[in-house]
């Protein structure tokens, strides 16, 4: 099975050299292979954004290594993370972080823009991502004329534009009533069943992670426990 | 593709926010409306003037007399004397010369007959100043317009013929209406201490306005008194005071098809020659062309010193232009942040502002060309009323109004370029956010 996400030893600092220097993330492992459906849970301030961030490329690590995909990520520069970011990976965020002004799908087209696609090309695989969440008949709606549920779905069509090896879903459900909660919760269910989408769910819920296949807990800085048995034999706790 | 893309997310972000991207604007427009009026102005007087001389063929040369301030051969300096009759260019010298250069020149040449009464079919004195006049007279400048007819020929001046050329004015009291077909009738003139003669009409001109004014007023109708001219040989052959001197004072070239530059050296070195002799007084022959192009420099000068003065004000509008920017990137921190997230580069995010800055700089200058252009028609208006308040020039003025396209696109590639530098310092700022930083903003 492929390896998606290969993580050894990363440490996460601020303020470095400052007297009020913090070390956030303390030399983690993590290993994800492709189709996985994982949770990563924690309480708030326990690291797991700052280790979405890194996983997410928007951040590097302060040591360690990170394999995405196969490709050392950990040294690369701020272009060359938004090219990994715009290929490899695809954001669901808790507050949809659709781009107002701009209809339902050039948001989704968003991503395929800044990967260079011609406008029919996109236009074309924007309907398509559309269908696949249901949400055709809003194509030319603009966010402010959308229910969150609604916003949540253009939001993962988006994510999935470029056909990312990783999806990376931070408290997706967050910002919903449990209903369309639910129903978020189902297409990435049926992501991953259909599509096998290899996705990474970041929540403080246990109630939300016990659906996935895989609950990975941090708390200060460190996996606490790792349900899955691919996880690269580390299991720190076992 | 990429490029359009920005502009049509630009477009959007400004439609969102119309009053402020109009204030914004304002001080652009202000800039830009400035520059364009100033120089649209500045063409239209440079236009206007080459009209104005254009309308008399550009056929016309100067001729000036000047006293010789030169030195013996004793080293010694004439003392100052007024021009007396024989200082003045003579009808044998034009004789001479048009036997040199036949057809070439046309003089203006002048002389007073004397004061004249016709008697129309009513039985209605009417009184006319007779003057012989030469072809370069009439059409000499554009005091006369031709209405019907011609002006004088060869022939009438070879044949000392009994042609002549009347006004509109004096049709209308001989004949009692306009349009009489007076072209081809024949007049009798009685010359006051003269004798009477019968005169062929061959051309009616049109009585000047600046005339009517100046020496016209409070007479009426009937008591006028216009020109008629008759040839200046008919006239010479006539006159009982065989003395009487005849002035001239101005030159034109018979067709436009001859160099201007020659004919003054050739004129300027016959001149030369006939008055070698002549201690006092010389004459001196120059291209009228060159005044207008002085005028034209200066105007020049004037415009884009008053330009580059109005285009300060364009800093200030870009500094206006500068500061929403970065008002607008702060507000939309969090977008930036979503599509640093979703793959755009820091180059992709500077593009956007750069030309949302860049647009609203240039619907700033479009507008501003737009309202420049009004300015320019609302001045010819006023123009138009001021001149129609004073008919008697309105012979000589044709307004024009000429914006300048290249002062247009100056301005236009001007406010892009402020677009450009006020624009890329808050594009920058934008371009450099920290995603993380930037998606957590509220």
């Amino acid at each position: 099975m492929k390896t998606i996400i290969s993580m050894h030893g990363i440490v996460k600092k601020y303020y470095i050299g400052m007297p009020n220097e913090l070390e956030i993330l303390h030399g983690l492992d993590l290993k994800i292979h492709e189709g996985e459906f994982a949770s990563i849970v924690g309480p708030s301030g326990s690291g797991k954004s700052t280790l979405m961030n890194i996983i997410g490329a928007l951040d590097r690590p302060t040591d360690g290594t990170y394999l995405l995909n196969g490709m050392d990520i950990s040294k690369l520069n701020d272009s060359d993370l938004s090219t990994i970011r715009n290929k490899e990976i695809g954001f669901v965020f808790q507050n949809f972080n659709l781009i107002s002004r701009t209809n339902a799908i050039e948001n989704v087209e968003l991503p395929m823009l800044y990967a260079g696609m011609s406008k029919k090309a996109r236009r074309k695989r924007a309907e398509e991502l559309l269908a696949l969440v249901d949400m055709s008949d809003r194509a030319s709606h603009n966010p402010n004329e959308l229910s969150g549920g609604q916003k949540q779905r253009i939001a993962i069509a988006r994510a999935l534009a470029n056909a990312p090896s990783l999806l990376l879903a931070d408290e997706p459900t967050g910002a919903l009533d449990s209903a369309t909660g639910r129903m978020v919760m189902d297409i990435f269910h049926k992501l991953h069943r259909d599509e096998h989408k290899t996705i990474l769910l970041i929540t403080h819920s246990q109630e939300l992670a016990a659906e996935t296949e895989r609950i990975i807990t941090i708390n200060d800085g460190s996996i606490v426990s790792d349900t899955g048995n691919t996880g690269g034999g580390e299991n720190v706790l076992s | 593709m990429f490029f359009l893309e920005n502009v049509r997310l630009a477009l959007a972000s400004l439609r969102s926010n119309k009053m402020r991207a109009l204030l914004t604007m304002l001080g652009i427009i202000i800039g830009i409306t400035a520059v364009v009026t100033i120089t649209t102005l500045g063409n239209s007087l440079k236009s206007t003037l080459a009209n104005s001389f254009n309308q008399i063929g550009g056929k016309y040369i100067d001729m000036n007399y000047s006293f010789k301030y030169e030195e013996d051969e004793n080293g010694e300096y004439p003392e100052y004397r007024p021009m007396t009759d024989e200082d003045y260019v003579t009808d044998e010298m034009l004789d001479e010369l048009e036997e040199k250069y036949p057809d070439k020149y046309l003089w203006s040449r002048y002389r007073h007959y004397g004061d004249g009464i016709v008697i129309n079919h009513n039985q209605q004195k009417l009184n006319v100043s007779v003057d012989g006049v030469t072809d370069g007279y009439i059409r000499g400048d554009n005091t006369y317009v031709m209405l019907e007819g011609r002006s004088f020929t060869k022939d009438d001046e070879k044949g000392q013929r009994h042609s002549c050329i009347v006004s509109d004015v004096f049709v209308k009291q001989y004949f009692g209406r306009e349009n009489a077909n007076a072209v081809g009738c024949d007049i009798t003139i009685d010359i006051t201490k003269g004798c009477s003669s019968e005169f062929t009409i061959v051309g009616i001109y049109k009585f000047p306005k600046i005339f009517e004014k100046y020496s016209q007023s409070g007479v009426s109708f009937m008591d006028r008194s216009t020109m008629i001219f008759i040839p200046y040989s008919t006239c010479n052959k006539l006159s009982l005071k065989k003395d009487s001197k005849s002035y001239t004072g101005s030159v034109m070239l018979s067709s436009a098809s001859y160099d201007r530059k020659d004919a003054i050296s050739e004129l300027q070195e016959f001149f030369d020659e006939k008055y070698k002799n002549n201690r006092y007084w010389k004459v001196e022959f120059y291209d009228p062309m060159e005044d207008i192009g002085i005028t034209t420099k200066v105007l020049n000068i004037v415009t884009i010193v008053i330009s580059i003065i109005a285009a300060i004000s364009l800093l200030v509008g870009g500094i206006g232009v500068m500061n929403i920017m970065l008002v607008s990137i702060t507000e939309r921190t969090r977008e930036i942040g979503v599509r640093k997230a979703m793959g755009a580069k820091n180059g992709h995010i500077r593009t956007q502002f750069m030309v949302e800055s860049m647009i609203l700089c240039l619907i700033g200058g479009i507008i501003g060309v737009l309202l420049g252009l009004l300015n320019g028609v609302l001045i010819k208006l006023a123009a138009s009323y001021a001149l129609a308040q004073l008919p008697e020039y309105q012979d000589f003025v044709s307004l024009t109004i000429q914006p300048s396209i290249k002062a247009i696109v100056i301005s236009l590639l001007f406010s892009m370029l402020i677009g450009l530098f006020f624009g890329s310092y808050p594009a920058g700022k934008a371009a450099k956010l920290d995603p993380i930083d930037a998606l957590r903003y509220e």
